[in-house]
């Protein structure tokens, strides 16, 4: 059958409009692309933000426990009973320091070296509960201070080396921090003497729960990096616990 | 001096709006131009909308397996690098020729398309002028590198739709839709016949064929690894979307040049618009037009035929080049291969239809194999790239008494045939070395 006029003006007004729609098309991609990206960004920043003030919360109010609170000022008490004023003052300097960090807001992402630093002002504080029994060995590649990671994550993991292990168990404490950087990944590893019940990867921990911190690693993790490579894993080697952390290397 | 790296990808990552461009910088081709026409007269209307349909239907199909491929090989830059990662001695070396084999298929078109233009327009001996066009794209595309071919594909793209909203309308609007019809029924009738059953095969065929072309595409395949991977489909699917529009707008073209006569030749009728074009305005349109559906076409594909030869079929062999090596090779390689473009030019007798089919047997019989090394989680057997040259060497020589479409069907099926023989062979050698 041939074609009627009337079917062939509707082919040719739709082969003339077509490049217009084509066009429009292309247009509206171009001018919109960026608006049209930044909505699931957008999405995404709320739930960091979201998971950082968990991760905030957590520090506030769960891993400040009384008992340590209180063990400090008692070892701070001791101090000031023995006349050992010049560890007395260290002490609650680096305390102060600690606690300043823990109250100020954080930005998603800080510097390797800050985040040290808080750790660092732990650490002080549980060398005077410790004495000798603890033992620190740092290896950190210079060149992954200036990196950035989210806040907490090297605190949340140490202080759970010492909640679930240190000060659980007797004997010598020995704590070990690896940072170091290949093939475009940061590699933090923090290993401890004692064996720590791994957290279940199919569990959604509720907050104030043991391994809640853990998972809110791995969950900003993901957030801050979708779609690329990022993992935690604790396990044992020996007589020791290993929680390793892995993710791309952001300056 | 810059890396090769930088050569290949020009350190760009795609959006969807960059990808989207570049993409149909390469895909708004010559062969488009050349082709439609005789698509249009051969099956009708329907040819009209069925050109559409395949060039869309084979870049969609692509953004299907475009995040697949992304997520299963993450670190690539071209096509070369699945061969060298999933093929083995001379399975690698079968594909890589094949694969550069129709490299110069694509080139070849794109060079007559410069060759019909050129003669048609200027005054000038059209070695003269093929030999500036070249040159140009030998500076942006061969010396350049991506980051060139990228800054003009822009221009390209707008300068394409310009011209194809503008001239159709401008032809509709003084003739009259009636003035054409008119013309068609008198000297053309049979393009008003909608019931064409090869017409539907036509389509079916052409769709595998473009589905070959783009899987086994240089070009796209470095794309695929410029965009970035969330926007992929997208990207894709979206350059499907805006490309089906193009060769609808061509047919409108198309009737406006044979709507007042006979004509000779298929493959120049677009060209011959030009003649029919009197404001100088819509004229340099129409020029800028197929400049930029040729030259972008030219850019890519020369670029990623010669990245292709430099990198997978050169450095096997001389495994100690530098990165400044490599890019001086680059630079002789396409100045080299658009010489020969140029005398090829000149001397091979060229017929549109003979050459679509066979490099169509040759694009449908590259499907399975190219499926299964992207899809199959086996050891790929050494002998499955035979595939292609068994299913298209019988295809084109044994089965004469079958139309060419038929017969590209028969390369397909004999070269998935003896795809899955040669994948069943492979787990045996397996199976055998392991006990």
């Amino acid at each position: 059958m041939m074609m009627p006029l009337e079917s062939f003006s509707l082919y040719v007004l739709i082969c003339v409009l077509a490049p217009l729609v084509g066009a429009f098309t292309l247009s509206f991609v171009m001018i919109f692309e960026r608006q049209i990206d930044n909505l699931p960004k957008e999405a995404t920043k709320l739930e960091m933000e979201k998971e950082l003030q968990n991760a905030h919360y957590d520090q506030l109010n769960q891993q400040i426990q009384p008992h340590f609170f209180f063990n400090t000022l008692n070892t701070m008490l001791s101090l000031a009973r023995l006349d050992r004023k010049d560890e007395l003052i260290k002490g609650l300097e680096v305390m102060a320091k600690f606690f300043k960090f823990k109250y100020i807001n954080h930005p998603s992402l800080i510097k390797l070296e800050v985040e040290l630093t808080y750790v660092k002002n732990y650490l002080e504080i549980q060398r005077l509960r410790f004495g000798e029994r603890l033992t620190l060995t740092q290896d950190i590649e210079e060149q992954c201070g200036t990196s950035l990671l989210p806040p907490f994550i090297i605190q949340t993991i140490v202080e759970n080396a010492f909640k679930h292990g240190f000060e659980k168990y007797s004997g010598p404490a020995m704590l070990r921090i690896n940072i170091y950087h290949s093939e475009g990944f940061l590699y933090i590893e923090v290993w401890n003497t004692h064996l720590i019940q791994p957290i279940n990867e199919k569990i959604d921990y509720k907050p104030r729960e043991e391994g809640y911190g853990i998972r809110n690693i791995q969950k900003r993790l993901e957030l801050l990096f979708p779609e690329q490579v990022t993992s935690l894993v604790m396990r044992h080697i020996g007589n020791e616990t290993v929680v390793e952390v892995k993710f791309p290397l952001t300056k | 001096m810059k890396t090769y790296q930088h050569y290949i990808t020009g350190s760009l990552i795609f959006g969807v709006s960059t990808g989207m461009i570049s993409l149909l910088a390469r895909w708004i081709t010559g062969n488009a131009i050349l082709s439609s026409p005789e698509s249009l007269v051969k099956y009708g209307l329907l040819g009209g909308i069925g050109y559409s349909l395949v060039g869309a239907m084979s870049i969609f199909s692509f953004g299907i397996m475009a995040t697949k491929i992304r997520n299963r090989f993450p670190d690539f830059e071209t096509i070369g690098d699945l061969f060298q990662q999933r093929l083995k001695k001379d399975g690698y070396w079968i594909m890589t020729i094949i694969v550069l084999f129709l490299g110069l298929d694509s080139l070849f078109m794109q060079a007559v398309g410069a060759a019909v233009l050129f003669d048609l327009l200027f005054e000038i001996p059209f070695t003269v002028s093929l030999f500036l066009f070249f040159l140009y794209c030998f500076v942006i595309a061969g010396l350049g590198g991506m980051k060139w071919i990228h800054r003009f594909e822009g221009v390209s793209v707008f300068f394409i739709f310009a011209a194809i909203i503008f001239i159709p309308l401008y032809f509709f609007i003084q003739e009259g839709a009636f003035a054409v019809y008119d013309g068609i029924r008198l000297y053309h009738p049979y393009l008003l016949f909608t019931k064409n059953q090869e017409g539907y095969l036509f389509i079916v065929t052409f769709m595998l064929v473009a589905f070959g072309q783009i899987l086994t595409d240089r070009a796209t395949w470095q794309r695929l690894y410029m965009i970035e991977q969330k926007k992929l489909r997208m990207t894709f699917w979206s350059t499907a979307f805006v490309w089906s529009t193009i060769p609808m707008a061509l047919s409108a073209m198309l009737m406006i040049v044979i709507f007042d006569g006979p004509f000779d030749a298929t493959y120049s009728l677009l060209f011959q618009l030009i003649t029919k074009i009197d404001p100088v305005f819509l004229s340099v349109l129409f020029f800028l037009f197929f400049f930029g559906t040729l030259s972008t076409t030219i850019h890519a594909e020369l670029h990623a035929t010669t990245i292709h030869v430099v990198k997978h079929i050169r450095l096997p062999f001389k495994k100690g080049m530098t990165d400044r090596k490599m890019r001086q090779e680059s630079y002789v390689f396409s100045g080299v291969l658009l010489m020969c473009l140029l005398i090829i030019t000149h001397f091979v007798q060229f017929n549109l239809l003979e050459f679509l089919f066979f490099y169509g047997h040759l694009y449908a019989a590259a499907i399975p194999v190219m499926l299964t090394i992207l899809l199959s989680k086996r050891v790929i057997s050494r002998m499955l790239p035979y595939s292609i040259i068994i299913g298209w060497t019988l295809g084109v020589t044994v089965f004469n008494e079958f139309s060419p479409l038929q017969t590209i069907w028969i390369s397909f099926a004999i070269s998935s045939f003896v795809s899955v023989l040669s994948m069943l062979f492979a787990e045996v050698e397996l199976y055998v070395r392991k006990n």
